[in-house]
């Protein structure tokens, strides 16, 4: 299921989406904040609706915007967003947009002023502000929090990522059998949720239920187990009940995951920041392998690709994943587009004519070593 | 006030129990210096320290406040700004001691901690340092010695059969590495005094990356490290009773597999086998837990027992301890500050020899996510019968106060009271403005039963927190000095039961209060209501237990170790 998962992003048209513009960032964006945003003249936005089309003066900021945050340019949409809500005070789809975009640069209190700015003006979209609960959450506001998850659960009952955030509300309030119930319901709604699988172990755990734990980090663990918090937890638990050889295996695998993990998450905030960083896309996808989590490796190869859609290293390592996955008919799409792009790279035409060896395509297989051929020759002896 | 709105209307408005002003030595606002504002190599963000104990024997405690340098003096080799004993006059004044109690010296001072190194019945000095590491021995109450580099000997011979009175001895102390906190302890049980030291990681000001060399934090160029700087070793020290200490941290296995970035420490017997366990908190890096195997030697179990990372599996910036039995199940709980964003931890004893995470549970995860914490301290503030908590906060970087932050450089110092049920209610701590704090401890300074706070703020006046608890037949206390006999006379590592009407209260006897800090060995219990104490035990050190009947409330009570 998982390496499925893996090639159906693999698979992705590569260059749907825009590349990010060549522009060095407007950082000085970053150096903003929400309360410079203009407000509204009182019920301006009374009649406001999702469906009406953005208005005419900001038809191209809004579009500016859109594209950038498409690309993964966090700063370069936000600056689009401060151009369009000075331009329209307290546009309700651009202050979500900003409550989104500062919640994945992990601004979190301006991702908050953000929401409830746009909750004044539009009372009636609640269910739009997930994020504002993640928000107070994240914060340490757990009353805050659990409130908000409480009115998303009324309007959305069965949004597994809400009954999550309200469960977690719970335990951190103290409340373990509340939060049990939550996740539980999250397993209902969703069962291959490793997360809240995850929880449910700690929960159990933190009550001393260690029998159980097991049982649940377990099923975490086997739903995710490229994660290291399963791991930690599986240990703790095989710790306390007195299987210490079992404990010392899984917090060696722990140990090995989380260092990955400390450098992928350092890496991926590096490109929050800024994604035109070619190096760290190729950390990312060289960490992940290491982690054997090929599923990210794809998607990681996808988004580095989306950067440098002409770079044929990118395409060797599609390939390669391909293969590893055991999908031939998408090696063969993938081994085409390495042709295109192979031009005068070595390394490229040597890994195409050991594919086309592979598959008995001799004619393919000699223009390739005729390539590879071609451009030893050109090397400096 | 720079705490962003959000934060703000987090922080309840009641009437804070401490009244805060500026620690003065006579007429003279108390300083320190932790190099410049702009705080931009990391030996300039963790301040200095303080060490409290009665050093001239006058029945009052005193307080050394140990002040760094400047960047300016460290690169010209310039000493550390002077550190100073302010004498206490046990009503919350301080005067300057005389040049007989002289500080100066040393490198860049951080922290230290008091105990009878030589065992002449009075408290000597520690005082850690970026460069080598101090010792002051006490001569009776009059001044201080610096031994540093050697105890003068007072008569004996030497190997070789020669006279050696008036030869200095060498510590054994000569490190220099960058130490932050430390404590004394008997670890082996042999009646003399061992330390521990914890070191914090390798730094040399000379080749120091500066602030933008590519490190970063929230998209801010900031001041570099821990990470990307080499951890150092803590050390082990065993006393030879003279003054002087062999460094025994390989053979007594007090050396893990990966240093950590050390910062605080703290001494419990926290699987109550009657020895003195180390608890020591790191920066980015797992916290360390050394079992004490009775045999001299120490094993590493913090992951074992769960107090290494947080719940999630992660390492936390692991500053300050303190520690105290809050679920009264007779083992000391542990309570650790950390980073902002991250929480605060409350390793909660549990039903075996481990612990668990209970930081949320108790409220005090939630209030610490946009703090970063230093000091703290658990203890009866109120006198209400049940163990409070404080905290104190200031970001290591200015730039917490750019946009994005989620948080702020200057930030409110929190007291948590305690109700009962394990759980917390968030309060201010004082009545002052918010402001960049790090070490802390507490110690009834007025002699009026309470416990009043004294307070390091980066770069300004040492802040003291004089505490109004209320003072009636609801808030009644009871502090207890212990003299051992058959072990070390400051009887580290033994603890004290209070049996009252209202329920038991338990407490160690330990020289460290946690990060940079040391503290008197005399124990604090607040009693709340209870109109007696039916019975008062004394585990001591040695093993035996000392029990005593009826016992006098709102008073200080000293007792002897009973030997046969």
């Amino acid at each position: 299921m998982i390496l499925g998962l893996a090639l159906a992003a693999l698979l992705v048209p590569i260059p749907q989406e825009e590349p990010p513009p060549a522009d060095p960032r407007p950082a000085e964006i970053l150096e903003r904040r929400p309360d410079e945003w203009a407000r509204s003249e009182p019920g301006a936005w009374a009649a406001w609706s999702p469906e009406q089309p953005v208005p005419p003066a900001l038809t191209a900021t809004w579009e500016r915007a859109t594209r950038a945050y498409a690309a993964g340019d966090l700063p370069a949409a936000l600056d689009g967003l401060f151009e369009a809500l000075a331009a329209v005070p307290e546009y309700p789809p651009a202050l979500h947009q900003a409550g989104v975009i500062y919640f994945r640069l992990r601004r979190y209190s301006d991702s908050i002023a953000a929401f409830e700015r746009y909750l004044a003006v539009a009372p009636g979209r609640v269910a739009d502000t997930r994020a504002l609960a993640h928000g107070y959450y994240t914060l340490g506001d757990y009353e805050r929090a659990r409130d908000h998850y409480a009115r998303l659960i009324e309007l959305a009952p069965d949004e597994v990522e809400t009954h999550r955030g309200y469960g977690l509300c719970w335990m951190r309030l103290g409340e373990p059998e509340k939060a049990l119930a939550e996740l539980r319901r999250c397993l209902e709604l969703d069962p291959e949720h490793a997360n809240a699988a995850a929880w449910i172990a700690q929960i159990l755990f933190d009550e001393e239920r260690s029998e159980e734990a097991l049982e649940a980090v377990l099923r975490a663990r086997d739903l995710d187990p490229y994660v290291p918090r399963p791991w930690f937890l599986l240990s703790q638990v095989q710790f306390d009940l007195g299987r210490d050889e079992e404990a010392e295996a899984s917090l060696e695998r722990f140990r090995t995951l989380d260092r990955l993990d400390q450098e992928i998450r350092a890496a991926e905030a590096r490109l929050l920041y800024d994604p035109r960083q070619p190096g760290v896309h190729a950390r990312l996808v060289s960490l992940h392998r290491q982690a054997g989590d090929l599923l990210s490796v794809g998607r990681c190869l996808n988004r580095w690709q989306r950067l440098e859609p002409d770079r044929a290293a990118i395409a060797v390592a599609q390939l390669d994943l391909a293969l590893e996955l055991g999908e031939a008919e998408a090696a063969e799409r993938l081994a085409e587009n390495l042709r295109r792009l192979a031009g005068e790279e070595l390394e490229a035409w040597v890994r195409l004519a050991r594919y086309y060896a592979g598959r008995r395509d001799r004619i393919r297989q000699a223009e390739a070593e005729a390539e590879v051929a071609r451009l030893r020759a050109l090397e400096p002896r | 006030m720079h705490l962003l709105p959000f934060l703000a209307a987090l922080i309840p408005s009641q009437d804070p129990l401490f009244l805060g002003r500026d620690l003065r030595a006579g007429d003279e606002v108390v300083r320190t210096t932790c190099g410049s504002a702009a705080k931009d190599y990391i030996l300039e963000v963790n301040g200095g320290g303080l060490v409290s104990a009665d050093f001239d024997l006058d029945g009052h405690l005193d307080l050394v406040v140990v002040d760094g340098s400047t960047l300016e003096r460290a690169r010209e080799g310039k000493p550390s700004l002077s550190s100073r004993l302010l004498l206490g006059d046990g009503e919350g004044g301080f005067r300057a001691a005389g040049e007989a109690w002289d500080l100066s010296g040393g490198r860049w001072g951080m922290g230290g901690a008091a105990g009878d190194v030589d065992g002449d019945g009075d408290p000597d000095l520690f005082l850690t340092e970026w460069g080598r590491n101090r010792l002051f021995l006490n001569d009776g109450g009059r001044g201080f010695v610096d031994v540093s580099d050697g105890v003068p000997v007072e008569s004996g011979e030497d190997e070789d059969g020669d006279d050696n009175e008036g030869q200095l001895l060498p510590t054994g102390l000569d490190s220099s590495r960058w130490s932050t906190s430390c404590a004394f302890l008997d670890y082996d049980q042999d009646g003399h005094l061992d330390l521990v030291v914890v070191n914090y990681l390798a730094f040399h000001l000379e080749s120091a990356k500066p602030p933008g060399d590519g490190c970063t934090w929230k998209g801010h160029d900031v001041m570099c490290g821990p990470e990307g700087l080499i951890p150092v070793h803590d050390q082990l020290y065993r006393g030879n009773g003279d003054g002087s200490f062999t460094d025994v941290s390989a053979e007594a296995g007090f050396k893990p597999e990966r240093a950590g970035y050390g910062l605080g420490v703290m001494t419990l017997d926290y699987d109550g086998d009657g020895d003195t366990d180390v608890y020591v908190t790191n920066d980015s890096t797992p916290n360390h837990l050394w079992e004490n195997q009775g045999d001299g030697s120490f094993l590493e179990v913090g992951f074992q027992r769960g107090v290494s990372h947080d719940s999630n599996g992660k390492e936390q910036a692991g500053m300050g301890i303190a520690c105290g039995d809050v679920n009264g199940d007779g083992r000391e709980d542990l309570f650790v500050t950390n980073f902002s964003g991250e929480r605060n931890a409350f390793y909660r004893s549990s039903r075996e020899r481990g612990y668990r995470e209970k930081a949320d549970a108790a409220r005090l995860g939630g209030p610490s996510i946009p703090r970063l914490g230093w000091g703290t301290g658990l203890a009866d503030y109120d006198l209400d019968g049940d163990l409070d908590l404080f905290v104190v906060n200031g970001h290591v970087y200015p730039q917490a106060d750019r946009p994005g932050t989620d948080t702020s450089y200057a930030q409110e110092d929190q007291l948590f009271l305690g109700s009962g049920d394990g759980r917390f209610e968030e309060q201010r701590l004082d009545d002052g403005p918010p402001a960049v704090s790090r070490a802390a401890l507490h110690g009834d300074f007025d002699e009026d039963g309470d416990l009043d706070l004294v307070v390091i703020h980066l770069g300004g006046a040492v802040r003291y927190l004089e505490n109004r608890a209320k003072r009636d037949e609801s808030h009644r206390w009871l502090a207890v000095d212990l003299r051992a006999r058959s072990s070390h006379p400051d009887a580290i590592g033994a603890r004290v039961t209070v049996v009252t009407d209202a329920g038991e209260r338990r407490a160690e006897v330990r020289s460290t209060f946690g990060f940079q800090a040391g503290c008197a060995t005399r124990l604090h219990f607040g009693l709340g209501a209870a109109k007696e104490v039916r019975e008062l035990r004394v585990d001591w050190p040695s093993g035996r237990r000392q029990i005593l009947g009826e016992v006098e409330l709102d008073r200080v009570l000293l007792i002897e170790e009973e030997v046969e």
